[in-house]
């Protein structure tokens, strides 16, 4: 964990780079630090390694006070990759990647196993472990530098806009690998960037600096839906505030919470009466506890002879439900392609909560065409009069 | 040209020896002072610009009367030479040496600290080998001109080709100072040469394939 309390930074006696900061970093999130240059968020983030040293406030990282600690000693457990890769020309990529292993001074074996996995766990062949920096691409070069910054597993690790420089396709393989490590290793993260697509992507929380202090800190979701003033609202930008309204519907505000169940010892013969009964051509079936097994629909249960028979021998697996917590924009497509009406809701651990119908998808439809006009007019008409 | 040789030959071989001798002594003194001096001046970039200041000042002052100004302090012969030639290779070596410290790209350094590397590691292992090649083109530029000031030494009793040199000119003997000078501007070529290739081998590599090339 690491804490900022009431910090501030001082430039040359009269330069506010830092004003009061006082936030929470929690062990293992990912915290994205955005605002344009000159607002701080670099100075922040250096404040943690003591690149820089507060003027006053303290920070604190799993309860210690980081002046404590020398400033050598805190940096080797600290990860640090910075834009433009920083990589020594003159040393091999194993001898960039293993900086802190030695300075740390592992043995030999440890370091080259060390640099082996991360190359692999990178997708980057071992051969280049023994070329330079300048024999790579762009993006070698700063998955190298993401490695190097990790190699040593630190508890923390701070970036600096290390992919600033990089082309667009390049720089999203580069997010999902560092989502990625970030999840394996569960390092806590700290990232610097101007980009807020990019902080959206990454982070768990995002804290936005103007002019040495946070306007804002807090999950991408609710900067999204509650921006807290004017500057955050012009910073996010219109069309992700409108892309937010209309993107942000989750399966479980729209879905039917009622869905028809039947459990599995009832009879071909009993389903056909609940469905006269509900008239409804789809059934769910559940356990006792509500989780959900399978379906049984009308074709199925037209093709069987035996009306005794029981349901559990037609019914249909193969449903794929959605996931009360999917985002419908990313689902929309998937269901309207899969053709088909009823499509059950689950929860985490797979319990019945809700179904999607085609009348819940015509509604839905109808909102989102009717309400985008008022919507986008709303948040345009905010836009003008600040 | 055989004559020249037969009556000169063993005052030139002499003279030769002297040249060198003084040179390199001259220009090793200012290796062993600018160069530290340099990477430490680069740490405190402000008190650089004073030093680097009087540098170029003393650097002013006109190689033969420095030679002068040293026959009162120390007298004449080799050590007032080798005194007045090591101050004028201070600077060439000193500048470049400051400037290829503080010129590795300052994100390098960023990052270097920001990894939990000291100032010592900082220094050894990044600033010094990516300044290698600065410092060295200083110092192959200080060899050169050390080889040429040398020629004024004898002037002092220092020795040197340049007595060949003087003599020939005070006495209007063309075979004095073509043999004076043509062995000076081979030492430079050879000092120049070496120093190049010097400064190719200690340059730190940059790529695995790389080819070793003649460097002239």
């Amino acid at each position: 964990m690491i804490e900022y309390k009431k910090v501030t930074k001082v430039y040359d006696s009269d330069i506010v780079a830092v004003k009061d900061a006082n936030i929470t970093i929690e062990d293992g999130e990912f915290v994205c630090f955005i605002g344009t240059s000159g607002s701080g968020k670099t100075t922040a983030l250096r404040l943690i390694n003591r690149m820089h040293d507060p003027t006053e406030g303290e920070i604190f990282i799993d309860g210690e006070n980081i002046q404590d600690y020398s400033p050598v000693n805190l940096r080797r457990k600290i990860g640090y990759a910075i834009q433009q890769t920083g990589l020594f020309p003159h040393m091999t990529v194993y001898e960039n990647v293993v900086t802190v292993p030695r300075l740390l001074e592992w043995d030999e074996k440890k370091c080259r196993d060390t640099a082996e996995r991360l190359m692999e766990r990178v997708d980057l062949p071992i051969e280049l472990l023994e070329r330079y920096p300048s024999e790579l691409s762009g993006g070698q070069q700063q998955r190298i530098g993401v490695i190097r910054a990790l190699a040593a597993n630190p508890g923390v690790v701070l970036m600096d806009e290390p992919f600033g420089a990089l082309d667009p396709i390049t720089r999203d393989a580069l997010h999902d690998l560092v989502i990625e490590l970030q999840e394996e290793y569960n390092n806590t993260f700290i990232f610097v960037t101007h980009d807020m697509d990019e902080a959206l992507k990454l982070a768990d929380r995002i804290a936005i600096w103007h002019e040495g202090e946070i306007i804002q800190y807090d999950t991408p979701e609710n900067i999204l839906s509650n921006p807290a003033n004017d500057y955050v609202r012009s910073f996010i930008g219109q069309d992700r505030l409108f892309d937010a309204k209309t993107n942000n519907i989750k399966v479980r505000e729209i879905m039917n919470d009622n869905p028809f169940t039947i459990t599995p010892g009832k009879t071909v013969s009993d389903a056909l009466t609940l469905m006269h009964e509900k008239r409804v051509d789809t059934l769910f079936v559940v356990d006792d506890y509500n989780k959900l097994l399978g379906r049984v629909t009308i074709e199925f249960i037209a093709n069987v002879d035996d009306q005794s028979k029981n349901i559990m021998d037609i019914i249909d697996r193969e449903i794929r439900p959605l996931r009360a917590d999917d985002l419908i924009q990313n689902k929309l497509r998937e269901v309207l392609r899969r053709g088909r009406s009823n499509i059950p809701v689950v929860d985490k651990s797979n319990i019945l909560v809700g179904i999607i119908t085609k009348t819940t998808l015509v509604n839905l439809t109808y909102n989102l065409i009717w309400d985008q006009d008022i919507a986008q007019e709303e948040i345009l008409e905010e836009g003008l009069s600040e | 040209m055989m004559e020249f040789f037969a009556n000169n030959g063993s005052a030139l071989i002499t003279a030769i020896g002297e040249h060198i001798f003084l040179s390199l002594i001259a220009l090793a003194l200012g290796i062993l002072v600018a160069v530290p001096l340099g990477i430490l001046l680069s740490q405190f970039p402000k008190t650089a610009d004073i030093v680097i200041g009087i540098a170029s000042v003393l650097q002013t002052v006109p190689t033969l009367a420095l030679l002068a100004l040293m026959v009162p302090i120390l007298g004449v012969g080799k050590i007032p030479s080798i005194v007045a030639l090591f101050i004028y290779s201070l600077l060439p070596i000193l500048r470049n040496a400051y400037l290829g410290m503080s010129g590795v790209d300052p994100t390098l350094v960023d990052a270097a600290k920001g990894m939990g590397m000291s100032t010592g590691q900082v220094i050894r292992k990044v600033q010094l080998p990516l300044a290698i090649p600065v410092i060295m083109a200083g110092i192959r530029l200080s060899a050169v001109y050390v080889v040429a000031w040398t020629t004024i030494a004898a002037y002092i009793g220092g020795g040197g080709l340049g007595e060949f040199i003087f003599n020939g000119l005070q006495t209007y003997r063309q075979d004095l100072i073509f043999g004076g000078t043509i062995p000076v501007i081979i030492i430079a070529i050879v000092m120049d040469l070496t120093a190049g290739y010097l400064e190719k081998r200690f340059s730190p590599k940059t790529s695995s394939s790389e080819v070793e090339t003649d460097y002239a």
